[in-house]
């Protein structure tokens, strides 16, 4: 068997971002995923609300309206930093990644005390009745994501911070935006069913 | 070795005749001449940056996807042993009446585990591992796309099932069957451990698959060799495709269900307690949205195997490519249209019935069509009638018959009659033994070559082929008799008067007669692993590109990477076949190409061997055990899992040679600089 040289890609870029690399199918699976659960607990949720008469069962009060909707302002306010963040690591530029990266971390901070509220908010407990069990599971998987998100954006920085700026860390800033947005996306859908769908539906 | 040095020397210095998807880069000249002076020190460096140190430490670290691929097979198989003699325990019970072989509770246990192990510890495991082996291979590239994720889905599948097993030895194996249907598997009725154990294990082994399919999905899109372009893609590696995106969109379903029963056995939720709200039949949609597209899952892989073997052995391209893709694609979106024909009898409206009775009709017709396609294939190719193809034939007619059952309870009056009977039983070991367990023992015996650098011995295959078919229709061919008989299912025993007992023991016969069958394969493998005849580089003559690196290929896969030129990569290959030169040897490089068209696109270094998967798998483990228990053990099995993660991810020390290139190098000036001189 006979070979001879056909391409030489030593000349490549060792890094690309978005759906040029690797790790930005594996953060779409990732959502996928997770999209697919939340949906199922939406799913579920319908599907226990279709089985009672009234909903949410009495003597259960609807759910307050007043930091929930604090929580979801600030998570579409922390798309702007992201973005920002998103656009200065696809510069490479280190100094407003770090910057912006802060940013978002204060806001995932404010958004994670203002969540722990929210539970109270719900005017139900998780052992009430099937209602609250699937309210408290669907804001509690969420909350889980909000959480593990917030880890993770501190994670990646430091990387940045303790001098690890090669490109490949700034695709790594990327691709967590990625998912910073899917968070803020899919609680717009769970927020229009815990708290919109029992009053106007 | 040697048959690479030989093809390292044949490595010819032309320079003209370059490709003309060659990228920009150094002058070609030069990249050809460098290469044939540095063969053997490259082929050294290769093996010094890709290979496993010795050691057990090193052996827990491994993340080449051939390692995790075949300890994954071979674990796989020990799970599908166990459950094999858990089913020949059951079979020893039921071979006459009233027998006294096990009890009753005994009786619940097993054939929960057997349900239990057969799908969640042998049959998904071990389609995803033969995915990890070989669909790198067959894309020519050198390892998969995220090889500590392989690594962890490995090490918390192991744990999963030690887990299963422990507990199920210290009289704590659940017993509410392998779907484990509320109310029964609620807190009400099956109060104590047993439930708990088995729907953590759902978590040990959806994570293992999940990470698994991810992984399948990135390589298949992102490292195929060069001119590989999506209709060139080996259909074995579409059937890997199809079978990854379902499990990604069924999976959540059963970690859903079985988080909503964790949670109503551990904290006191109601998803599924009429008086507070909740609802049985939830449990059942939520499993079975699960439950239905599994069986595709585990099927459309063994489609994957028989394309292949088919190929090899009628000497001739598939007949219908783009016919038998679109069908497996279809299959794949059907699959998730059929989940309530296991609901028949809970009571649903007719419309409901209607529309599943038409759906469960509809995907006979896209394996109608593959069964067409692959008989038109040998029907025109030169048929060899190797061992790997006779258990594809075995497959032909097993899955048939297993398919006309299946249509049969399609039909609601049907599926009422026979509900819960061991008809119900005899159609899906047809459907699931026939479908996967036969293509996936041709495939053992194709690839085996592969993986060990011997020939399984042909004549064993024979009788092992042989008995296999004979002992699996004569046990389950009598059970469709019985269960129109009436005979129930998950009864641990019957009385005389029933006239059950002469075919029940006839199935018994069968199912040693299937123990004498597998007993062979086991020996054949281990007498085969030392003294097989060898098998060289294609011991079949096949036209994927596993088979263009030597047997078992070296830690890095491929010296050069391949450039692809036709569908059937090696039937197509011309004399001189190109190559892809200029990836760095010390550094853990891959190529990653575009999705559509596989033209280069950017190079990039996979991670190295490290211990923090085993980490996180076993701090993964500890909180899923633990929350049987409590459920605080989340919160502190959190602490630990976040530490081995930050560890995992962690980069590399900064004098690392291969970390990239610093960040000056690629600025924005750079770049725009070089578009100016480029104009």
């Amino acid at each position: 068997m006979k070979r001879r040289a056909g391409i030489d890609v030593s000349g490549l870029p060792q890094f690309a971002f978005g759906s040029r690399g690797l790790i930005w199918w594996g953060i779409w699976g990732f959502l996928a995923i997770e999209t697919t659960m939340l949906l199922i607990c939406l799913v579920s949720y319908f599907y226990l609300q279709d089985r009672a008469t009234d909903w949410p069962p009495p003597p259960t009060q609807l759910p307050d309206l007043g930091i929930p909707t604090a929580t979801l302002a600030v998570l579409l306010l922390s798309i702007v930093p992201m973005h920002l963040l998103e656009r200065a690591a696809k510069r490479l530029d280190t100094r407003r990644t770090i910057l912006w990266t802060f940013v978002c971390i204060a806001l995932g901070i404010v958004f994670c005390v203002l969540r722990g509220f929210e539970f109270y908010s719900l005017n139900v407990l998780f052992d009430s009745n099937a209602y609250g069990s699937v309210v408290w599971t669907i804001i509690g998987v969420h909350s889980f994501h909000l959480v593990t998100e917030v880890l993770e954006t501190c994670v990646i920085v430091s990387f940045l911070l303790s001098g690890h700026t090669e490109p490949k860390y700034f695709v790594d800033s990327t691709d967590n935006a990625l998912y910073w947005y899917f968070i803020v996306a899919i609680w717009i859908p769970c927020y229009a069913v815990l708290y919109l769908a029992p009053r106007y539906l | 070795m040697k048959a690479e040095e030989n093809t390292a020397q044949n490595v010819e210095t032309t320079t003209g005749s370059h490709e003309t998807t060659a990228t920009t880069g150094a002058a070609s000249a030069q990249a050809v001449l460098a290469l044939s002076l540095m063969e053997d020190q490259e082929h050294a460096e290769l093996e010094r940056t890709w290979s496993d140190e010795p050691g057990l430490w090193n052996w827990l670290r491994s993340v080449d996807h051939k390692s995790i691929g075949k300890r994954y097979i071979v674990t796989a198989f020990i799970f599908f042993l166990l459950g094999g003699l858990l089913a020949l325990i059951m079979r020893l019970q039921l071979s006459r009446p009233e027998n006294t072989l096990l009890g009753p509770d005994q009786y619940n246990q097993i054939f929960t585990m057997h349900g239990t192990t057969m799908m969640f510890l042998f049959a998904i495991p071990v389609m995803e591992a033969m995915g990890i082996y070989l669909v790198p291979l067959m894309l020519g590239t050198r390892n998969i796309a995220f090889p500590r994720l392989a690594a962890f889905s490995y090490w918390i599948y192991l744990f999963g099932g030690i887990t299963l097993y422990v507990f199920f030895f210290l009289n704590i194996g659940p017993d509410t069957g392998w779907f484990s249907y509320v109310p029964l598997a609620g807190p009400e009725f099956s109060p104590g451990k047993r439930v708990d154990i088995w729907s953590q294990l759902i978590n040990f082994t959806e994570i293992a698959a999940l990470a698994a399919s991810i992984e399948l999905i990135a390589t298949t899109f992102k490292l195929r060799a060069p001119g590989m372009s999506v209709n060139r893609i080996p259909l074995f590696v579409w059937a890997m495709l199809v079978m990854s995106f379902m499990v990604i969109f069924a999976m959540p379903a059963v970690m859903t269900s079985s988080l909503f029963l964790t949670l109503d056995r551990l904290v006191g939720t109601h998803f599924f307690n009429q008086a507070e709200g909740g609802d049985p039949l939830l449990w059942q949609h939520l499993f079975w949205f699960f439950g239905h597209p599994e069986v595709y899952i585990i099927f459309i892989p063994a489609l994957g195997f028989v394309s292949s073997i088919i190929q090899t052995f009628s000497r001739r391209p598939n007949f219908g490519y783009l016919a038998l893709v679109l069908s497996m694609i279809a299959t794949g979106f059907i699959g998730f249209g059929l989940w309530v024909h296991h609901m028949f009898a809970t009571g649903l409206p007719q419309l409901g019935e209607s529309f599943f009775t038409a759906a469960t009709m509809m995907i006979a017709i896209p394996s109608g069509v593959q069964i067409f396609c692959w008989i038109a294939t040998l029907w025109s190719g030169r048929p060899q009638f190797k061992t790997p193809l006779l258990f594809v034939l075995g497959f032909f007619f097993i899955f048939v018959l297993g398919g006309l059952s299946g249509v049969m309870q399609a039909s609601v009056p049907v599926n009422l009659q026979v509900h819960d009977t061991f008809f119900v039983v005899a159609h899906f070991h047809y459907v699931l033994i026939g479908g996967a367990v036969f293509p996936l023992f041709g495939a053992f015996y194709y690839w085996f070559p592969k993986m060990t650098g011997r020939m399984l011995g042909e004549r064993l295959g024979r009788w092992n082929f042989a008995l296999l078919f004979v002992g699996f229709n004569l046990t389950f061919f009598p059970m469709h008799q019985l269960g129109l008989q009436g005979m129930p299912r998950r009864v641990y025993t019957y009385l005389p008067g029933t006239g059950w007992g002469k075919l029940n023991m006839l199935a018994t016969a069968g199912g040693v007669v299937m123990t004498v069958g597998v007993a062979l394969f086991i020996l054949n493998a281990l007498w085969s692993r030392r003294r097989g005849r060898v098998a060289g580089d294609n011991p079949w003559g096949a036209d994927t590109l596993e088979w263009a690196t030597s047997s078992p290929p070296p830690s890095y896969n491929f010296d050069y990477l391949p450039i692809v030129q036709g569908r059937e990569a090696l039937w197509a290959r011309t004399d001189d076949a190109p190559v892809v030169t200029g990836l760095r040897t010390n550094c853990r490089d891959v190529l990653l190409t575009k999705t559509l068209d596989a033209e280069p696109d950017n190079t990039m270094s996979l991670p190295s061997p490290s211990i923090w998967p085993v980490g996180v798998a076993f701090s993964a483990a500890v909180t899923f055990i633990g929350s049987c228990f409590t459920p605080w053990a989340l919160v502190w099995g959190a602490i630990p899992a976040f530490i081995s993660l930050v560890g995992w991810g962690w980069p590399k020390p900064k004098d690392d040679k291969c970390d990239l290139t610093p960040v000056d190098e690629w600025s924005e000036e750079k770049r725009r600089k070089e578009a100016r001189r480029a104009q």
